[in-house]
């Protein structure tokens, strides 16, 4: 009898625990779709929340322009509406081309939390919109300038040094005129340094030494560099980040340069490789519109209409890494025989806004790779025939490094 | 006083020595000095040189119309649904399925078309993981916005689809040559065939949930 209401008892319990615990939550959920994400998984391939077209219509106010329940229709299946003869399902059908707009099978408050997070942006772009000026004005201004602070406070140091010595020369001249003593000579500007120098040869000699170590250095640094462009990091006419691009982003190197699995330049991609994504993506994180609009411009491009113009012009990058005439160098023969990684000689691209010059480029620079790395010949039928010369000749332990296949040859490079 | 004086005197020539050493840093926007460039820099025009030869000023030509270039393959069906349905229903794989095709499969994959339709195919790679670029639908269960299932896809769509691009997916063909388009096809095919039995097994598992509901 005891055990019976005690089990009566925890029944109870867990009943109102269970009732807690689960109706609450799964009301919440039902009751709420998450129209942001919907829309962003099912519809953002195709729309957008704004005016402009992706490859349907935007959808800004797109509650003024039909009924929930039409859209809803429409939404669960486009095809069945136009069969059935709607006239504006067949005018927008029409208007797109006649791409379908598959049909989704989605529940209704799905589809009208979808609707409602559209009407939601819409409203929300209009109150940013005019908020946006203020915004560009401020980025304009927050540009690195001329070190002012500093000029200002090494003026008035001189200015205050200045001061003192009149101060001093003043007060030194009143002081023999009550002492009744006779009035010194005035102090030539020569006459001053020459004292200074006097009195201050430590400094100098130290300065002097100091001044020719480093002129040497530096000297000596300038001869070598010449011909190197190392660090060279010149600011590009569309301001393309490859720390967003290939780090952020996680975009492959070659999808760009794909250039470098086949041919001797890893190219500068075209434009309409930029267009695989800049077709959607029209505004970046950084610079906003600006920099997108001049691949736009490039091509002619207008995205609102999605029409490519006649107007194209090439795009004038400038060159960073320039290797001599004299030498030849190729990108397939590195990358995709040799299996280097992009960054053994480019550095860490991914992680540069501009991208500069990582390795000097010389030739001793290459010379020392040549030697270090090794070759895998394991494997790689190519090599078979060679690699048991190349173990006759240097013994069965020897690494077999790009060296000892000819990679020091003088022909192997210049020619 | 004096003494204090000569201090501060020497102090501003230190001051300024130092600041004349610090100033001469390298400047990065240029690239520096060249002697005798003649030497560095090729008569001849190079690939991406400008060219005052032409009039869109580029050096990098296009071959002439009405040419082609060797082993130039043709691809004879149009940009349109017609000629997606009609590659769909015509073409086979010319290349034969090995694990060496497959593996080169796989790395085009990885470089071209991984950063959208992820690892698996699932429509999860890492550029729409930053959730800047929308999801294209899953290889595995999404639906072509053609009709039909993703996993459905003869080769002659996918490589329609490759060659001209649909919806927001730009054409990759002057990044891929057709060589290298089948041989992802056959990558994506075999993703898609290694996923079906999963497939059906999460569908049945979908059902009998919805069952117990």
């Amino acid at each position: 009898m005891k055990g019976s209401m005690f089990a009566t008892r925890t029944c109870q319990a867990l009943l109102v625990l269970f009732t807690l615990l689960f109706l609450f939550p799964a009301a919440n959920t039902q009751a709420q779709p998450d129209g942001e994400g919907l829309f962003k998984s099912q519809c953002a391939q195709c729309h957008s929340v704004g005016e402009n077209k992706v490859i349907g219509p935007g959808l800004k106010n797109i509650h003024t322009r039909k009924n929930q329940e039409w859209l809803v229709k429409w939404i669960k299946n486009s095809q069945s509406l136009i069969k059935a003869g709607d006239e504006y399902a067949i005018k927008i059908y029409e208007e797109a081309n006649k791409t379908v707009m598959p049909a989704f099978a989605l529940s209704d408050e799905e589809i009208i939390s979808i609707l409602d997070y559209v009407k939601a942006e819409g409203e929300k772009a209009a109150t940013t919109a005019v908020k946006g000026p203020v915004g560009a004005g401020e980025t304009a201004d927050a540009e690195p300038g001329f070190p002012w602070v500093l000029l200002i406070v090494i003026l008035t140091l001189l200015i205050i040094f200045v001061a003192l010595g009149k101060v001093k020369t003043s007060l030194e001249r009143l002081v023999r005129s009550r002492q009744g003593l006779p009035e010194l000579e005035p102090v030539t500007t020569t006459r001053a340094t020459k004292n200074w120098v006097r009195s201050n040869k430590k400094l100098i000699a130290v300065l002097f030494v100091v001044g020719s170590v480093w002129g040497s250095i530096k000297g000596w640094d300038a001869l070598a560099g010449i011909g190197i462009s190392q660090d060279y990091a010149p600011e590009q006419p569309i301001k393309f980040s490859h720390k967003l691009h290939a780090g952020q982003n996680g975009i492959s190197c070659v999808y760009c340069h794909s250039g470098a699995l086949k041919s001797r330049h890893a190219n500068i991609p075209s434009v309409n490789v930029c267009m695989n994504c800049h077709k959607y993506v029209q505004e970046g994180p950084v610079y906003g519109k600006t920099e997108i609009a001049k691949i736009y411009a490039a091509l002619d491009y207008d995205p609102n209409t999605q029409q490519y113009g006649p107007d194209q012009k090439p795009v004038q990058w400038i060159r960073i890494h320039n290797l001599p005439d004299l030498a030849y160098f190729n990108h397939a023969q590195h990358y995709v025989v040799g299996k280097q990684e992009c960054q053994t000689c480019h550095g860490p691209v991914q992680e540069m806004d501009v991208v500069k010059q990582f390795s000097p480029l010389t030739m001793g620079w290459c010379i020392e790779c040549h030697r270090q790395t090794e070759v895998s010949m394991d494997g790689n039928g190519y090599y078979t025939e060679l690699h048991e010369k190349l173990k006759e000749k240097y013994g069965e332990e020897a690494r077999m490094t790009v060296e000892k296949i000819g990679g020091l040859e003088c022909a192997r490079c210049h020619y | 006083m004096k003494m204090n004086v000569n201090r501060f005197s020497q102090g501003l020539v230190l001051v300024a020595a130092m600041a004349f050493i610090t100033s001469c840093g390298k400047d990065s926007s240029k690239p520096g000095l060249e002697f005798m460039p003649d030497m560095y820099r090729s008569p001849s025009y190079e690939t991406y040189a400008p060219n005052t030869m032409f009039d869109d000023s580029v050096s990098a030509l296009v071959p002439v119309k009405g040419t082609m270039p060797r082993d130039y393959t043709f691809f004879n069906y149009p940009s349109t649904n017609e000629g997606y349905e009609a590659a769909g229903r015509d073409l086979a794989n010319p290349f034969e399925k090995n694990q060496l095709n497959l593996d080169r499969g796989k790395y085009l994959y990885e470089n071209f078309c991984m950063q959208c339709h992820g690892a698996t195919g699932g429509g999860d790679g890492s550029l729409i993981a930053t959730g800047k670029f929308p999801p294209p639908p899953s290889y595995i269960t999404g639906v072509s916005s053609r009709g039909g299932n993703m996993r459905d896809l003869t080769p002659g769509k996918i490589f329609h689809t490759i060659t001209y691009g649909i919806n927001l997916m730009g054409s990759h063909a002057s990044q891929l040559d057709p060589e290298e388009r089948w041989k992802i096809t056959m990558y994506v095919r075999d993703m898609m065939a290694a996923a079906e039995p999963a497939v059906a097994a999460d569908n049945s598992e979908a059902n009998t949930g919805a069952a117990n509901n």
